[in-house]
């Protein structure tokens, strides 16, 4: 089940951008999901909306975005892409 | 010898358990000259020191099962100048590999309380189908003799000279009776791969595969000799086939045909 | 793939950041600990995965395959898998090898003690202590203790060689027995190699005793299995030094694996209380009394007590629990001779079965339940590492906030000696322990 760690990895990085931007907290979020990623958008959004509570996401709106093509070289990843912050 | 740089030896871990990797330390008579003749740069088992690449020779331990890992042997390789994967994990993908077979009927039947928890597993994929590979040594575990063979070798700038033929003809050199032939017992000795003297037959039992498949196998014939001889049914079969080298590409295909 | 549209607006300190960042697996993170203010607010271990993919394969597998399969899940400790699941799967199908047979498979598994204790106390844990990255490095200045230790963990080895066939993996234990057992001549040579162990063994506590220890104690409930007469290794019943007194077939009514959030990996608990010790420190302290006497009395001038509270003494318990094994594999060989039968026949039956025995690091807890024709339905594995996690962390937190103060560097190598204290069977824990650690924010990776 190692998307649960892959979250909590993603969750850490985003908390590590806002403190090296002396920034205070994020505002948006958009994540990429391979297609062999296991897990779904609707599954990453769920653990998200727990795990914000208390960080420096609490507040930040999420954009999940599936790529649907299982040769993608990406396809087994999950992507941070954008931080928006303030 | 005269005072030359000592060879880096790296040892690497992936999805294994480990018993490779010990072969090296079981060597307990060996273990200190090796350690006088080459560098321990990377030993996690054994050392908390780690030194930088490049590696002159890397062992490969375990088999491939996430994205993270794949990076990491491909950096490994271009880290070495040769590298090594030993054992079933690492050449074979290992029992692990058992979760490659997810769209295969045998596992639908099976009823879990999870249905959905098979897709959560990772693929386990043996070092050779990532980057390219410069020796392959088999067994779970594998041959402190055959590890030993293949450290003198890589010393003394030659081949290993380690054969591919069949547990029969180590069963034979020790002089066991066939338990096949004698007691009826299953035995895959005749597909595979040498290297542990004919260990099970010498306690009486059937060979249940644990170093492969050997060069060009002829699971189907054996196949059939346990069916009409021995009695034994395909799921038998693809048991015995679906172990520790499930994923080889001979036993792989055999077990499949096997599938009710 | 789309991008949704934003509106540019909004407060003009606002910044957009491409990351393009790929999660990386937290569990190769292993520890992770963070201050705040100087004081610890958080420590998370995280590196032993259960073996869940065993759970699921041994589905639809013979009951006689478990042995075999469950061994891949540790080289350093097969032997323990192999007992316990026979254990486990004779209980189902009503047999119970009794005498020589109980006695042969006492004598492999102190093979595998001998092995894996003098492995860990050797090679890791007392280069540790010593100052050395490893053993290899000690045996420059210490060649001796090295060669000895070696000398001593191939004499381990050779038990299991001899009983087993080899020493990782063996393949000479099947269920009801053994595929083939050795005659007495067969033994003899491990009896003298026994009589060498013995004085290695001995002076093991010698030098374990002599090394320094930070003065460290915790109140840890012990669990471990105990037995009318012996020093437990296959069977017992379940007991802790508070209060729990049950059968092994009970385990699962009074332990419990959660999930811990946002994390891979599973905390052990006692069900109503919390977490708990297994390994060689339960076992001493709960079985002092069934040690041989010269066990106890090269305990005792090592400087324990009938009980230990401290982790880092548990190097010299592996020691004493060393010579224990030696003595013990010496008795057997003595009394041994050759039965009729290697193994007691059976036939497959439906039926849930439990086995517990101690591994070298613990109990190692095995449940299954099989159909009539014999193929397994469900598999429950528990191994000590794993059920020891809880208590590792709750170790590491106090013992980071003894050290606040420490550079990373030297507080990653202090939390490495703690989890040491554990023995973790590295494949257990599936990656080698790299320390995040996090000061108000800042975070550094060790
Ligand atoms: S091949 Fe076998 S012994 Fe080697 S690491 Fe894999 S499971 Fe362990
Ligand atoms: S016992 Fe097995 S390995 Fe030995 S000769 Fe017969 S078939 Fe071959
Ligand atoms: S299973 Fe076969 S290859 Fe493995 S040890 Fe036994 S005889 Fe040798």
């Amino acid at each position: 089940m190692h998307e649960l760690s892959l979250f909590a990895d993603m969750m850490n990085k985003v908390h590590q951008i806002v403190v090296e931007n002396n920034a205070e907290r994020a505002t948006h979020i958009s994540v990429e999901l391979g297609a062999l990623s296991h897990i779904s958008p609707g599954h990453f959004r769920e653990h998200f909306d727990e795990a914000k509570v208390g960080t420096v996401a609490e507040h930040a709106e999420l954009d999940v975005f599936q790529n649907d093509d299982p040769n993608d070289p990406n396809a087994q990843e999950m992507i941070l892409q954008t931080i928006e912050l303030e | 010898m005269k005072a030359r740089r000592k060879p880096k030896l790296a040892v690497w871990k992936f999805a294994s358990c480990d018993g490779c990797q010990l072969t090296l330390l079981d060597c307990e008579d060996e273990l200190l000259a090796v350690a006088d003749v080459v560098e321990i740069a990377n030993f996690p088992e054994a050392s908390r020191e780690v030194a930088r690449g490049p590696y002159d020779l890397s062992l490969v331990e375990g088999s491939i099962t996430t994205p993270h890992d794949a990076e990491r042997i491909r950096t490994i390789r271009k880290q070495s100048k040769f590298l090594v994967s030993i054992g079933a994990c690492a050449t074979a993908g290992g029992i692990q590999a058992l979760r490659n077979f997810r769209n295969v009927r045998e596992f639908l039947s099976i009823v879990y309380a999870r249905p959905d928890y098979i897709d959560t597993l990772p693929h386990s994929t043996p070092i050779a189908d990532h980057v390219f590979v410069d020796f392959e040594l088999r067994g779970c575990p594998i041959s402190k003799v055959q590890l030993v063979e293949l450290i003198s070798a890589f010393l003394g700038n030659r081949k290993p000279n380690i054969s591919s033929h069949s547990v029969c003809v180590e069963c034979k050199l020790r002089g066991n009776t066939c338990v096949m032939i004698a007691n009826k017992v299953p035995c895959l000795g005749p597909v595979t791969h040498a290297g542990c003297d004919a260990l099970c037959p010498s306690y009486n039992r059937g060979c249940f595969g644990c170093f492969g498949p050997k060069e060009t196998p002829n699971t189907s014939s054996l196949s059939h000799q346990w069916s009409n001889g021995l009695s034994a049914s395909d799921r038998d079969i693809v048991h015995a086939y679906r172990t520790f080298n499930a994923y080889a590409e001979a036993f792989k295909k055999e077990a499949t045909t096997h599938e009710p | 793939m789309s991008h949704s549209q934003r509106n540019p607006g909004g407060p003009s300190k606002r910044k957009k950041i491409t990351v393009n960042y790929m999660a990386r697996v937290e569990g190769e993170g292993g520890l992770d600990i963070r201050f705040r203010n100087g004081k610890v607010e958080d420590v998370k271990l995280n590196i032993f995965e259960p073996p869940r993919f065993y759970e699921a394969f041994l589905r639809g597998r013979s009951y006689t395959e478990p042995p075999d399969i469950t061994a891949r899940i540790c080289g350093i400790c097969p032997i323990a898998y192999q007992m316990s699941s026979t254990h486990a799967i004779e209980s189902i199908v009503g047999i119970k090898p009794t005498d020589t047979l109980r006695e042969l498979r006492r004598l492999i598994y102190c093979g595998e003690w001998i092995e894996s204790h003098v492995l860990h106390v050797y090679m890791l844990h007392a280069p540790d202590f010593l100052g050395y990255q490893d053993a290899i490095r000690m045996s420059k200045d210490h060649p001796d203790l090295v060669k000895k230790g070696l000398r001593l963990k191939k004499i381990g080895n050779e038990i299991v060689n001899t009983i087993g066939g080899r020493e990782i993996h063996p393949i000479n234990v099947r269920i009801g027995g053994f595929y083939k057992l050795p005659t007495k001549k067969e033994l003899i040579p491990l009896q003298n190699h026994l009589e060498e162990a013995l004085e290695l063994a001995k002076e093991m506590v010698t030098v374990t005793a002599g090394l320094e220890f930070p003065e460290f104690e915790q109140d840890y409930e012990y669990v471990c299995l105990r037995h009318p007469y012996e020093y437990p290794l296959n069977q017992g019943r379940i007991v802790s030094n508070k209060g729990i007194d049950i059968d092994v077939s009970e385990f699962l009514d009074h332990f419990q694996e959660e999930q811990v959030k946002h994390s891979t990996s599973l905390h052990a608990r006692i069900k109503e209380r919390g977490a708990y010790h297994v390994g060689p420190l339960a076992r001493y302290s709960l079985n002092f009394d069934r040690l041989s006497p010269l066990a106890q009395e090269a305990a005792q001038q090592a400087g324990l007590g009938e009980t230990c509270y401290n982790p880092f003494k548990s190097i010299i318990i592996r020691s004493v629990e060393t010579l224990w094994a030696v003595e013990e594999a010496l008795r057997i060989i003595d009394n041994y001779s050759k039965p009729e039968k290697d193994y007691i026949e059976h036939s497959p039956r439906a039926g849930t079965g439990h086995g517990c025995t101690e591994a070298p690091r613990g109990i190692l807890y095995h449940r299954y339940k099989t159909d009539e024709e014999g193929l397994i339905t469900d598999a429950i594995i528990t191994p000590p590492t794993s059920q020891n996690q809880k208590m590792i962390e709750d170790d590491l937190w106090h013992f980071a906030e003894k050290y606040t103060e420490l550079p990373d560097e030297d507080l990653k190598w202090k939390c490495e000696q703690a989890v040491r204290n554990y023995d973790p069977c590295i494949s257990c824990s599936c990656h080698f322990l790299k320390v995040t650690v996090d000061r108000d924010g800042k975070v550094s990776k060790v």
